[in-house]
């Protein structure tokens, strides 16, 4: 197995009486694209921040490339390309004495391949960055996040606010530049659509836990959603990885995970059944708003009157 | 329009209470001087405090009228509303200047209470003819005034001040609509406040009065209808104040030009400096930044870097300081030539302290905008998620910050008088001058920078460092035993054993009191960087965490 | 090369793009010798992951449609007869047999007899037959 270039073990984070973070636990292997979804105020953008070095966790550990962020945080931050969600940078100034003011920073910083961005991003280079176009703005964040060729990147929602074509091309760009070198990257995202085609591994943040990861493909195949019949003879074929229930009449559609396995059983008792392929929002939203009552319950032994 | 009240009030409470705690406790410090001194002077000491607040409220509601809305982004909000935006800002305008007044007038009202229970006493007024202040004389020599004659002086004091502070306030906030930010309103009233204060004081040289044009020129300046003159004896420290002649047909005439700055501000409110492209293209400042950013060259280390940074981001800093050191020579120029005369001799003596008034201010507008964007807004997260040490990132903006104080203050001040005759004892620069005042000034600094990092704020940040030092100052002067420890009475000290010929600094407790002052400028500034770290501990709670 | 991918819909990318140039080489869109789009550029063209792409060239490598060559790329083999991988056939031959159950249940439900089912069957097996005919004759 390659070795882990990201690992959250444990993390537990509390501001003040409110516990953002219980037990976040991840790891992320050296050049896989991981996507972490979750809803907003779930606490992707706190679990980064922890990851970077810039809030201490309550407990737990983590390790970015080797190095604990809390104890070295300039040095992890030198290693890592980070764009935050509407980053603001110095409006005053120009794209180049952007580059030019962090070169210093980074050890590996490459001028040549920044100016190379820069003209392929499509960036204006003498304009003060306070007038730059949004799609434009997120494209410097993302040429700056990469200029120094880091062998992990991270992105807390980056694509907020653009267009759809910015958006587009903001993919393109990301599997263009980042994945075929190899790096890992770690990004949030709302997009579900996008994420399921550009991510390789996605992991659901809700409730403060890691309640899912695993990587696209799989999920899919994972993750189903059951016709069945509502009655008494399934009653006690309740699956394991059950997700979401709703009833229509005398049918219901469930979503569970490890659906093979339960498809298998089910196939064993002869259930009548349909199998329906979810997409990622789908599972997304069993896993975070699924409701699990209502499951038919046992027929009793016998008739007994009360 | 009752809810557009309704909402003022809400937005303007906390610094309406504020602003009346700070003036109902300067004037009770001003009686219990007065109470524990005799010296008969609460009005000339009640009138400092008062024209001090002014600027501070003066700045503080004036950036809040003209950018509150813009830095909160409700402006577009308030727009899209069925009211007039014209309506807003009457309110809004009405409502800072009566947050303004109201301390000043119930202060004035409590100090007014113990003149007419006979609990302290007024000297009687200046009175000045052509020929020259008739009644001029030592403030225990002169005799108790009239209960009338006291509370009209009073009266007009609280007026002169209210009047002042309002034009501050109005020219401020229309100047403001004009700006981009809180911080800009804030550094252009620092820059408009010191430069009153000296055009306040130009009719008061020489011992002529020339009524007509005190008068004319009280219209468009109210501050300059009074005139306060510090003394000082064994035993403490007194201000005595003269007021011009016709003061009270000069604020009548104060009011319409005031009437008319208000409604410009009323139609100016809510205009947004619009990006337009056009436009700004030929502005001279956009193109200058173009030309630099042509010419970049590579930055070698860090620390370069950081330079480059805190160079680049206090432009506008060191513009307003040019201005500033402008103010300072013109103010020196106007009092080199004098005619000896006790009251002359007191007058410049005085000077010295309106330079260190205005060089105090200017420590802290400088400490405290240097650090206010960066602190916690989206900019400083940007920063904070670069590789770049906290440390360094602090010391660098620190001793840049210093640098631009003690230049443009202190070294334009030795610079422009280092020549100058000393035509008697106490003018002109002295080693007493090189001493003293630098490390009073980096002293400032490092408090408005410890403020800006407590309170995250640059104005509240300015005014904690003030309002320390005024207090810590106030206390030391007020007792007999204490008094000698005042950082400036050092300096008068010094300057008078210089000019007797005796350079000597290790007397005069010199170097206890400046050591301490520069420990503590050092130990604030310790306690800033250590504070300035994000998410530490600051007056208002854990500082905000975006999560 | 065409590609055009349904984002959100059931079918997962991977099995869309699979299937996409599988049909193209078994219609003869994609002539056997061509040299399909690299990963990246493909990857790059879709905004699509890498290594997604990467696991559909296998595939259809596996299946005997395309061959990956190191360093020069992959290349379109001429459409397998009976020659295709005993696994990938006997998978894909169990998908078919699923999807016709499920048609034929529709059918049954839908209220066509048993006859009816067959009778649409054979013609449209014949038709099928005779355009593949047709396709192979023109090359």
């Amino acid at each position: 197995m390659n070795e882990v270039a990201i690992k959250i073990d444990q993390v537990a984070k509390s501001f003040g009486r409110e516990q953002v973070l219980q037990n976040v636990s991840l790891s992320i292997p050296v050049g896989q694209t991981l996507a972490l979804l979750g809803r907003n105020g779930a606490g992707k953008s706190t679990t980064i921040r922890i990851l970077l070095g810039l809030i201490p966790a309550d407990s737990g550990t983590v390790y970015l490339g080797g190095i604990d962020p809390a104890a070295n945080s300039t040095k992890v931050l030198s290693l890592v390309g980070y764009l935050a969600e509407d980053q603001t940078m110095y409006p005053w100034m120009t794209p180049t004495e952007l580059c030019m003011f962090l070169a210093p920073f980074y050890p590996t910083w490459d001028m040549a391949l920044a100016h190379d961005y820069l003209d392929r991003f499509q960036i204006p280079r003498q304009t003060k960055i306070g007038r730059l176009s949004k799609g434009q703005s997120v494209k410097l964040g993302l040429g700056l996040a990469l200029a120094h060729r880091p062998a992990i990147v991270v992105l807390d929602d980056p694509a907020m606010g653009l267009d759809p074509i910015a958006r587009k091309e903001f993919n393109r760009d990301l599997v263009e530049h980042l994945q075929v070198s190899g790096a890992t990257v770690l990004y949030s995202s709302h997009l579900l659509d996008e994420v399921e085609a550009v991510a390789d591994a996605v992991a659901i943040l809700d409730g403060g836990r890691i309640v899912r990861t695993g990587s696209t493909e799989s999920i899919r195949d994972e993750v189903k959603q059951i016709l069945l019949p509502f009655d008494r003879e399934v009653a006690n074929l309740k699956p394991d990885g059950l997700l979401d229930i709703r009833r229509f009449d005398d049918r219901m559609a469930i979503v569970t995970d490890n659906a093979s396995e339960y498809i298998h059983k089910l196939s064993e008792n002869s259930v009548d059944f349909d199998v329906v392929d979810l997409r990622l929002d789908e599972i997304f939203e069993a896993f975070v708003i699924g409701r699990t009552q209502g499951w038919p319950s046992e027929p009793t032994h016998d008739s007994v009157s009360v | 329009m009752k809810n557009l009240i309704w909402k003022q009030w809400q937005e303007s409470k906390i610094h309406f209470w504020i602003f009346s705690a700070w003036m109902v406790l300067a004037v009770c410090y001003v009686i219990a001087y007065e109470l524990g001194h005799h010296y008969r002077a609460a009005i000339g000491s009640f009138s400092s405090l008062a024209m001090l607040y002014t600027f501070v409220a003066a700045i503080v509601l004036a950036s809040r009228a003209s950018q509150g809305e813009q830095s909160k982004g409700t402006l577009t909000f308030t727009k899209s509303l069925p009211v007039s935006i014209r309506s807003v800002a009457t309110v809004r305008i009405i409502g800072a200047i009566v947050t303004l007044a109201i301390p000043i007038l119930v202060a004035s009202f409590i100090l007014a209470a113990s003149f007419a229970l006979g609990l302290i006493e007024q000297a009687e007024p200046l009175v000045s003819v052509n020929e020259g202040v008739q009644n001029y004389t030592q403030m225990h020599l002169r005799s108790a005034g009239s209960l009338p004659a006291t509370l009209e002086q009073l009266a007009s004091v609280t007026a002169i001040a209210i009047m002042g502070g309002v034009e501050l306030l109005l020219i401020l906030s229309l100047c403001g609509c004009w700006l981009r930010s809180q911080a800009q309103v804030g550094f252009l009233g620092a820059v408009m406040a010191l430069g009153s204060v000296i055009a306040a004081g130009l009719l008061w040289f020489g011992t002529i009065r020339w009524h007509l044009g005190q008068m004319m020129y009280g219209a468009v300046i109210p501050q300059s209808l009074v005139i306060q003159w510090g003394y000082g004896d064994a035993t403490g420290g007194y201000t005595d104040h003269e007021l011009a002649k016709y003061r009270w047909l000069s604020l009548g005439i104060a009011v319409p030009l005031l009437t008319l700055v208000a409604r410009c501000y009323v139609r100016q409110y809510g205009r947004s400096v619009s990006v337009d492209r056009q436009a700004q293209r030929w502005k001279v400042r956009f193109a200058a930044a173009s030309i630099l950013s042509r010419i970049a060259m590579p930055l070698p280390t860090r620390r370069v870097a950081l330079v480059w940074l805190e160079l680049r981001q206090s432009i506008p800093l060191a513009f307003y300081g040019l201005l500033f050191a402008i103010l300072i020579t013109i103010a020196s120029q106007i009092s080199e030539p004098g005619v000896g005369d006790d009251f002359v001799t007191s007058l410049r003596s005085e000077l010295p302290h309106s330079v260190f008034f205005v060089g105090m201010l200017w420590a802290v507008v400088v400490g405290s905008s240097l650090y206010s964007s960066d602190l916690d807004s989206s900019l400083g997260d940007f920063r904070r998620t670069r590789p770049i040490s906290h440390a360094m990132w602090f010391w660098n903006k620190f001793f840049i910050g210093l640098a631009a104080v003690l230049l443009v203050l202190d070294g334009v001040t030795i610079l422009v008088s280092w020549s100058a005759p000393k035509t008697d004892m106490t003018s002109g620069m002295s080693f007493a001058y090189i001493a003293c005042f630098p490390i009073i000034h980096a002293f400032m600094y490092s408090l408005a920078v410890l403020g800006t990092c407590l309170f995250r704020q640059p104005l509240i940040g300015g005014v904690f460092a003030i309002l320390s030092y005024a207090i810590a100052t106030m206390a030391i002067s007020s007792f007999p035993g204490t008094m000698q420890l005042e950082p400036v009475n050092i300096y008068n000290s010094l300057l008078s054993a210089e000019r007797a010929g005796s350079v000597d600094f290790t007397r005069h407790v010199y170097p206890i009191v400046y050591g301490v002052l520069t420990a503590s400028a050092v130990a604030c500034s310790i306690l800033a960087c250590r504070i300035a770290k994000p998410f530490q501990m600051t007056f208002f709670g854990l500082s905000r965490v975006r999560s | 090369m065409y590609i055009r991918i349904e984002r959100g819909s059931s079918s997962p990318i991977s099995r869309q793009i699979a299937e996409q140039i599988r049909a193209q080489c078994l219609a003869g869109i994609l002539k056997p010798g061509r040299c399909l789009p690299s990963v990246r550029q493909l990857a790059s063209e879709l905004g699509v992951n890498v290594n997604t792409i990467v696991r559909v060239y296998e595939r259809l490598a596996g299946e005997g449609l395309v061959e990956l060559r190191h360093g020069e790329g992959t290349f379109v083999l001429p459409p397998p007869k009976a020659s295709a991988s005993g696994v990938e056939l006997k998978e894909q031959r169990e998908q078919f047999s699923r999807e016709f159950a499920a048609i034929a249940r529709r059918g049954l439900l839908l209220g066509l007899t048993t006859t009816e089912l067959r009778a649409m069957l054979t013609s449209a097996a014949s038709e099928a037959k005779s355009m593949i005919l047709k396709q192979t004759q023109a090359e």
